[in-house]
């Protein structure tokens, strides 16, 4: 197992004294009250929470999806807490890969379409003109690895669960993100295509050393990840390597 | 690269915005052909009153006796003017025809009516040189001397006319030639459907002593006299005159009330006035002329020929150009045109509307999908320029197919409106209203772009605040919208 807080390592993505309020119906409702979180490279770190506890939302923040209400997003030892809106659209494609619940495809574009989608994004029409040979190949290599070669024309909606997570997973590493984000990445999967999912994301963990944060309410999905953060109400309960309780959890 | 990449994919997904083409590509379509006809309707206009009219027209003011001779007029304008290439003479008289209608003759009734008219003497081979009759004539026995018909004929002082096709289609003339006795217009012979008689020296005018007309037509053309009782009589010059040839200017309305004769002809049936100052009265000359048209090298000087003319000779000449002439006639259809394009771009309006609404369909339908294209990494920005990039899509596809419809009708409005009468009896091009025989188109380019130009434009802002709603929408909302 990777664990790089065993390692000493700095981390790699930190979030210090988070904070995010939501204002629902003229109440303000605290989702993050102080979350202080990092991810060193080439772990599995696990949030595990029941819904609703603010796992989501906390992912999104670090995400760069969402802004804090108070609190610091570090990036390799670099502040990036008031990026601007564009700034945080280009993190989120050159550094993030977010796999969701609901796979989240584009319904009208076959599935290679779709992993191109990130590199399509980042190019311009006349980098993409140049580039597009490369990002094909690496589309089409991920595809391979995800195991979905022959379903490349193929539409979302031609595809199974399983294999549009797959699809997910594939586009998400499109742009070679630091981190892999997944949002509950095999809630929406019966227990064998979870299983696969999970072998697959591990899987590229271990041959390719990918960042990974995976937010799960799935206490035996976490409980396979080098490192679990508990989060209840907003709070961080408890944070630990697994690597001890692990071996316990699976007598 | 991914904005146009989903522009494109969300247009070929989604049948609605086939209507949107549509509703750009018919309002596009009908713009191009409207302005297309009108742009061939006012070129004809131009080309056929100008070739009737000529370049410049000089109306004399002054009495018969004081009026230069027509040789010492063209020689003075050419020393005045060196762009005037030559000078007709013309002179224009009120005329009837006779004839009797369907009911007339099926009522046996004595009664005619008339068909208003107006008789243009011409010098032929003057005529020839400024206008465009030359190449309009259509039959006549001897093209060179187009009023000759026989020696006999001359030696009798019968008097010759041309008349237009029209003429001849509307009475059902068919005029013959006296010698051979053979039809001498090309398109076979016609009979006349009122007496089933064959015309063998057609009477354009028939002989008739003493017609009634209301007074003040009578006190108009100043022929009106009084009978016996004191009632007012008309006291026509009345002649038959042989059809020596046909011609098709293809101002059908212009044609219909149009015969030609020899500028003599025509005085002769000027009325005679008299010097009554003198005992007994002495009459007056007659008017040599009462028109001179005259040809320049090239229209784009008429004004300043006008001008320049006006100066020397505007003490007894009124100088017009052809245009000032028309005028009215012109800025009519100038003003058509405009009329109708305004009306029209309406049409490209809805298209616009049904861009923002079928836009607005997209956006709320797709969501999710600006959602996931935002955790991708698009910018707002990005957001936007997609389904801006919908409604220009739309827009300029739309604008390529109107293009396509819009020339290809243009080049066959004349099909089109032969299939309309032929299938559905509905003529929408009669001659008589339109002046001209077939639809007139001429394709003008910079209308044609400014048209597409037009309608891109316009859906680029119809997509613009759809794009703007889309850009707005927070992408871990849209994420969790389902």
């Amino acid at each position: 197992m990777n664990s790089a807080n065993a390692s000493g390592q700095a981390p790699l993505l930190e979030g210090r004294g988070l904070v995010k309020n939501y204002k629902v119906g003229g109440q303000t409702l605290e989702v993050l009250r102080g979350v202080d979180i990092a991810v060193a490279e080439g772990e599995i770190l696990a949030i595990l929470g029941t819904s609703g506890c603010g796992k989501s939302t906390l992912l999104h923040v670090l995400g760069w999806l969402d802004k804090p209400d108070q609190g610091s997003i570090v990036f390799r030892g670099r502040d990036h807490s008031d990026l601007g809106a564009a700034e945080r659209a280009h993190m989120r494609n050159q550094i993030m890969g977010f796999v969701f619940q609901f796979y989240h495809l584009l319904p009208e574009l076959s599935a290679l379409e779709n992993v191109l989608m990130p590199a399509m994004i980042q190019h311009g029409p006349l980098a993409w003109h140049r580039q597009k040979k490369a990002e094909r190949d690496r589309a089409r290599e991920l595809m391979a690895i995800v195991g979905l070669t022959t379903r490349a024309k193929h539409r979302p909606r031609q595809l199974s669960g399983g294999e549009r997570q797959r699809v997910a997973i594939a586009r998400a590493l499109q742009n070679r993100p630091s981190f892999l984000f997944c949002d509950e990445p095999t809630g929406n999967l019966d227990g064998q295509t979870a299983e696969d999912v999970r072998h697959l994301l591990w899987g590229l963990n271990e041959e390719h050393g990918q960042t990974m944060v995976i937010v799960t309410h799935d206490a035996k999905l976490a409980a396979q990840a080098d490192r679990v953060v508990h989060l209840v109400d907003g709070r961080i309960a408890t944070d630990h390597d697994v690597d001890l309780v692990e071996e316990v959890a699976l007598d | 690269m991914y904005r146009q990449f989903l522009a494109l994919r969300y247009l070929r997904s989604r049948l609605v915005n086939l209507i949107s083409v549509g509703g750009v590509m018919s309002g596009v379509a009908v713009l191009i052909i409207v302005v297309c006809i009108m742009d061939g309707f006012q070129a004809r206009v131009r080309k056929h009153v100008r070739g009737s009219l000529s370049h410049i027209i000089l109306s004399p003011t002054v009495g018969g006796d004081k009026l230069p001779s027509l040789a010492t007029l063209s020689t003075a304008l050419k020393q005045y003017e060196p762009h005037v290439v030559a000078a007709a003479p013309q002179i224009r008289y009120p005329l009837f025809y006779e004839f009797k209608t369907q009911r007339q003759v099926a009522l046996g009734s004595d009664g005619f009516t008339w068909w208003q008219m107006q008789t243009v003497g011409i010098d032929w081979e003057a005529e020839k040189r400024v206008s465009e009759l030359a190449d309009a004539l259509i039959a006549a026995r001897d093209p060179k001397r187009p009023f000759f018909v026989s020696r006999q004929a001359e030696e009798h002082g019968k008097t010759t006319v041309l008349v237009s096709r029209t003429f001849i289609e509307k009475f059902a003339l068919t005029p013959y030639d006296p010698k051979t006795g053979q039809p001498i217009h090309p398109w076979g012979a016609m009979r006349d459907d009122r007496t089933g008689d064959r015309l063998s020296d057609p009477a354009l005018i028939k002989k008739r002593a003493e017609s009634m007309l209301g007074e003040e037509l009578a006190l108009m053309f100043g022929v009106a006299v009084r009978d016996k009782e004191g009632n007012p009589k008309f006291e026509a010059d009345t002649r038959n005159a042989v059809i020596a040839g046909v011609y098709d200017s293809g101002d059908a309305l212009e044609d219909s009330k149009t015969v030609y004769m020899e500028i003599g002809s025509v005085r002769d049936m000027l009325p005679q006035r008299y010097d009554v100052s003198q005992d007994p009265p002495v009459p007056l000359p007659k008017h040599e002329y009462l028109q001179v048209n005259v040809k320049l090298d090239d229209f784009e000087y008429a004004k300043a020929v006008k001008t320049s003319l006006a100066a020397r000779i505007g003490h007894s000449f009124i100088v017009e150009t052809w245009e000032d002439q028309k005028a009215d006639f012109l800025q009519a259809v100038d003003q058509e045109k405009v009329l109708l394009v305004i009306v029209l771009s309406f049409i490209v309006l809805l298209g616009g509307f049904i861009i923002l609404a079928t836009l607005t369909l997209t956006v709320v339908e797709k969501t999710r999908d600006i959602g996931i294209v935002g955790a991708l990494g698009a910018s707002r920005m990005g957001v936007l320029t997609i389904f801006i990039w919908n409604g220009l899509l739309i827009g300029i596809i739309g604008s390529i197919c109107g293009l396509g419809l819009g020339a290809w009708f243009t080049a066959h409005v004349d099909d089109v409106k032969d299939f309309l009468k032929n299938w559905f009896n509905i003529d929408i091009f009669p001659p008589n209203i339109y002046h001209f025989r077939s639809i007139p188109t001429e394709w003008n380019w910079p209308s044609v772009l400014m048209i597409m130009g037009g309608s891109v434009v316009m859906a680029f802002f119809a997509g613009l605040l759809p794009a703007m709603r889309a850009a707005r929408l927070d992408p871990i909302k849209a994420l969790r919208y389902e």
